[in-house]
């Protein structure tokens, strides 16, 4: 644990504020991708920060803050959308979301469309693909996190990769 | 027949995980985010920051959590405050003819690099720079701040990153230049913020600020902010207590060319807390959008005497500025004391 960090842990805000500074980056594009609508990625990487300051005194430092900060980041994102889920409330996902996020433009026609296309695919696949393909994680991990069986894990990565090729082939 | 017969493009496994491969791994999170997260963190007070000479040092990423409440101060004090006021534009002629000369950091915490008038704060690195003798500019950790000249005025380009302002001197002495748009001083403090695509945002604390880009300008008085983008006029300013969504329509009707339907949510959206955003809509719309706007705002705050809906919308300047002067925040609806220094100001030739 660094120094910053362990100030952090203490309560120091201006701390917190560098930790933010240095992850915000990073994190707002995972909840940005699972989400796959700039207004959901805003509010998840607000509960994702908020989550990590109330959980900083458990953080023992066994792992990088960076992962740990990560990992959190995923399960606030899956458990809302557990709870969106259970509320029947779906999050409205289009090509305007992705305009959304970054309206001054710098992101080149490639880019966008697989964004777009990421955007668009449903929600589990998303899941999979983005924690899978972007993130980095395994097929047990996200098992664990997802609660799905690895299997089903494997299937959903096969399905988002088949429609991006479709969506990316139009 | 030609299009039956086009080839369908494919896209390969390999070809999409490159493409998967060149997806960058940060996104640029919204401006102001920093500025939602830090009022919803409970918990033990932060312990002494290296800087704490000024609570508003401790300001957010991008923008200050909350260091700009506008004063509140008490009748006892206004008095006193007048008498500075009035010190400080009797001031303006020895500004004017010795401007103050140089930058200087005043203090730093953390890595930074200053060279050839460039600064570089590390991402946990601050400096506090010294603008001569009016005022003084916090830069926010991983800003890149150039220092363009000392005189006659004093001048800045905030590349990325964020500075909070805090000058005391007359209105046009200070200006900062971003990607999007100048701000230009008008006598007060403000952070200002400009993330990685030269996009920024301004909050306005104590008195007002002019952004400029070309011909288009928008003027943000205190307890309010505004957008700018690059390639596009500045945006619409929006008060502090403006409703989420009329904050949102407004950056789809500056920004993401929302038009009349944006416009229709902004109107809809308003209240008197937002008679500012509907003046400076006057300008930005035209025929019966523009007659919309001066409905709405005819309604939140009546025109004075003499602003008819035809000469508003024929842009008449006289009866523009007529108006402006009558909104909430403007400078002809301040206290005695504080309308005396506007005077003086504009007497003194720098309003």
């Amino acid at each position: 644990m660094n120094e910053l960090e362990r100030r952090a842990q203490q309560g120091d805000r201006d701390a917190f504020e560098q930790l933010y500074r240095l992850h915000a980056g990073r994190l707002y594009a995972l909840c940005f991708r699972m989400a796959g609508d700039a207004v959901e990625a805003r509010r998840l990487a607000q509960d994702a920060f908020v989550r990590a300051w109330e959980r900083l005194p458990g953080f023992r430092g066994d792992a990088a803050f960076s992962s740990w900060l990560h990992r959190l980041a995923v399960n606030v994102v899956l458990a809302d959308r557990r709870a969106a889920a259970r509320r029947h409330r779906r999050v409205v996902t289009d090509g305007d979301a992705v305009d959304a996020a970054d309206p001054a433009g710098g992101w080149t026609p490639e880019r966008l469309d697989l964004e777009r296309a990421i955007a668009a695919l449903p929600p589990g696949a998303r899941a999979v693909f983005v924690l899978f393909d972007i993130e980095g994680y395994g097929h047990e991990e996200i098992s664990a996190m997802t609660g799905i069986a690895p299997g089903t894990s494997k299937a959903q990565l096969h399905r988002a990769r088949r429609l991006l090729r479709e969506a990316l082939e139009r | 027949m030609n299009l039956l017969h086009r080839k369908r493009r494919t896209v390969s496994d390999a070809e999409l995980a490159v493409r998967v491969k060149a997806l960058p791994r940060e996104i640029e999170p919204p401006l102001g985010l920093w500025r939602e997260i830090a009022p919803r963190l409970s918990g033990a007070p932060p312990l002494a920051a290296p800087l704490t000479a000024s609570p508003r040092w401790a300001f957010g990423a991008g923008l200050a959590p909350a260091p700009f409440a506008p004063p509140r101060t008490r009748w006892g004090m206004r008095p006193a405050l007048a008498a500075a006021l009035v010190l400080c534009l009797a001031g303006v002629a020895w500004l004017r003819l010795d401007a103050p000369s140089g930058w200087r950091v005043a203090r730093a915490s953390g890595p930074y690099t200053l060279a050839e008038g460039r600064l570089a704060t590390a991402p946990t690195g601050r400096v506090r720079l010294r603008v001569g003798r009016i005022g003084e500019v916090d830069v926010a950790p991983a800003s890149r701040v150039r220092l363009l000249s000392a005189r006659p005025d004093h001048r800045l380009a905030l590349d990325r990153g964020a500075i909070e302002a805090r000058i005391a001197a007359p209105p046009r002495l200070f200006y900062v230049e971003t990607p999007a748009a100048t701000a230009v001083d008008l006598g007060c403090a403000y952070t200002l913020s400009v993330d990685s695509l030269g996009g920024s945002l301004i909050h306005v604390a104590l008195g007002w600020v002019e952004l400029r880009r070309g011909g288009a300008t928008s003027v943000v008085p205190f307890n309010m902010s505004a957008y700018t983008r690059p390639g596009v006029p500045p945006g619409t300013p929006f008060a502090d207590r403006a409703s989420d969504s009329l904050k949102a329509a407004l950056y789809r009707f500056d920004f993401l060319r929302g038009g009349d339907s944006a416009l229709a949510a902004v109107i809809r959206s308003a209240t008197a807390n937002d008679a500012v955003t509907l003046w400076h809509l006057l300008s930005r719309t035209s025929g019966t959008a523009r007659q919309a706007v001066y409905r709405r705002l005819a309604v939140l705050a009546p025109p004075p005497a003499g602003v008819s809906e035809a000469r508003v919308g024929a842009l008449d300047r006289g009866a523009l500025r007529v108006w402006w002067d009558a909104l909430p925040g403007s400078p002809g609806t301040l206290p005695w004391w504080q309308r005396a220094a506007v005077r003086l100001a504009a007497w003194l030739g720098v309003f």
